[in-house]
């Protein structure tokens, strides 16, 4: 089984100048693991809900309430995404996908297509894959 | 394998009356995203991360800024859990509850025994122990294909049918370009002998970056393989973890070459994985000719 077969065709994404309180609503309201960031179409980087928590304000903060907000408002995820994306690509095996997971603890791998985001694969698509493959050969 | 074994214990909890304040700290200090929310030793319900942030001041958007530290101060971890579920017990397969768990967003299953939370299996290890299953499944498709073929004939059928199958497959097509082993003429030098099997072998790769130029769709590996046919392509089969062999013809049609039936049938016996001819129309019609 391919990562094509059960990956999400559409992946949620946002710009790198999308602000953190806008992407937090965005990941709770879909109930989407990360949000893929692009820069003109083109994948710069990635965020989720781990990243969103960690750039929250510290519960021993200093700040007001009207600053936080401020900040929560003008912060944005060029700030706190991860660069680095590990991706794969739409014929990579599941198992090799899933191993990458694993392995980088990751909760989502952005599909590539060449240069072309084509979809996401996330850890409850990977398990649905691993299901069927485990069901169909017992 | 059974949650049991991977089950972690004692379990993280909070109770239904922890300020929200707490649950974060604790979640932080943890590296937890799901926490169990127990009464006296009962499961009563989990609290997520994403729980606690819906709960925060910026998404809070009709309080007036002066009324949050009040509402923030009376926030339980009971206003804001959801119901446990699913739920899983020790004796319950990891395979199946990985497959509940997939239908969430909980980073762990709360496992419990009647009402009695027992402890918590994390999405990972849960994952960790569905991949191995799967990974124990032999893959039904192919990954590597060789397919061996000489030069400047375009329309070997084996290189066409590797094609063919590897795109299907997603898999990765290595060309073999075999060079049958020459014996040195009486009376030519040996130099010049070597010269022309570095030619040769140049011509070769130039020819094989010309038909992977033209297949941008599949991913292609090159190699040239000169001498013995079965060792060549055996070496070739183990070097890249081959899953099929494809050859067609093993000469350019129309020429005399050393007898190809032993050599296939030479290879058949000793490949790691399956060899496909795959008949050669065009050589027929020469032959017929």
């Amino acid at each position: 089984m391919r990562v094509h077969e059960v990956m999400r065709p559409a992946a949620l994404g946002g710009s790198p100048t999308l602000s953190l309180a806008e992407a937090a609503e965005r990941l709770d309201d879909a109930g989407a693991p990360a949000l893929v960031v692009l820069d003109r179409d083109r994948l710069v980087g990635i965020v989720t809900a781990w990243d969103l928590d960690g750039a929250w304000p510290s519960e021993s903060t200093s700040l007001t309430l009207g600053e936080m907000r401020a900040l929560l408002r003008t912060m944005t995820l060029a700030r706190v995404m991860t660069r680095e994306v590990l991706t794969v690509a739409p014929s990579t095996r599941l198992t090799e996908a899933g191993r990458l997971m694993l392995d980088h603890d990751l909760s989502a791998l952005p599909v590539l297509d060449g240069d072309r985001l084509v979809g996401i694969l996330t850890e409850a698509d990977l398990v649905r894959g691993l299901d069927e493959i485990v069901r169909a050969a017992p | 394998m059974q949650v049991k074994t991977l089950m972690k214990t004692p379990p993280v909890t909070v109770e239904g009356e922890t300020p929200l304040a707490h649950a974060r700290v604790l979640m932080r200090r943890e590296g937890l995203s799901t926490l169990p929310v127990v009464r006296d030793e009962a499961l009563v319900g989990v609290v997520t991360a994403c729980d606690l942030r819906r709960a925060a001041p910026s998404t809070v958007r009709a309080l007036r800024q002066w009324e949050w530290p009040a509402v923030a101060d009376g926030l339980r971890v009971a206003d804001v859990m959801q119901p446990a579920l699913p739920i899983v017990t020790p004796e319950t397969t990891a395979v199946d509850a990985a497959r509940q768990m997939a239908a969430t967003s909980l980073a762990c299953l709360p496992v419990v025994d009647g009402a009695t939370l027992l402890g918590t299996v994390s999405r990972r290890d849960l994952l960790t122990a569905l991949l191995g299953e799967a990974e124990t499944r032999r893959p039904a498709g192919f990954t590597a294909i060789v397919a061996i073929t000489v030069p400047y004939t375009d329309d070997d059928p084996a290189v066409a049918t590797g094609l063919a199958l590897a795109r299907g497959e997603g898999a990765r097509l290595i060309l073999l370009c075999h060079l049958p082993g020459s014996r040195r003429p009486k009376g030519v030098p040996a130099g010049w002998a070597a010269r022309f099997a570095r030619r040769r072998s140049h011509e070769a790769e130039a020819w094989l970056r010309r038909v992977t130029a033209r297949h941008g769709d599949v991913e292609i590996v090159t190699e040239v393989g000169e001498g013995d046919l079965v060792q060549a392509a055996l070496g070739t089969a183990g070097q890249y973890g081959a899953d099929l062999i494809v050859l067609s013809r093993l000469r350019r049609p129309g020429l005399f070459g050393s007898s190809d039936r032993r050599s296939v049938e030479r290879l058949i016996h000793a490949a790691p994985c399956p060899v496909l001819r795959v008949p050669d129309l065009a050589e027929a019609a020469h032959a017929r000719a």
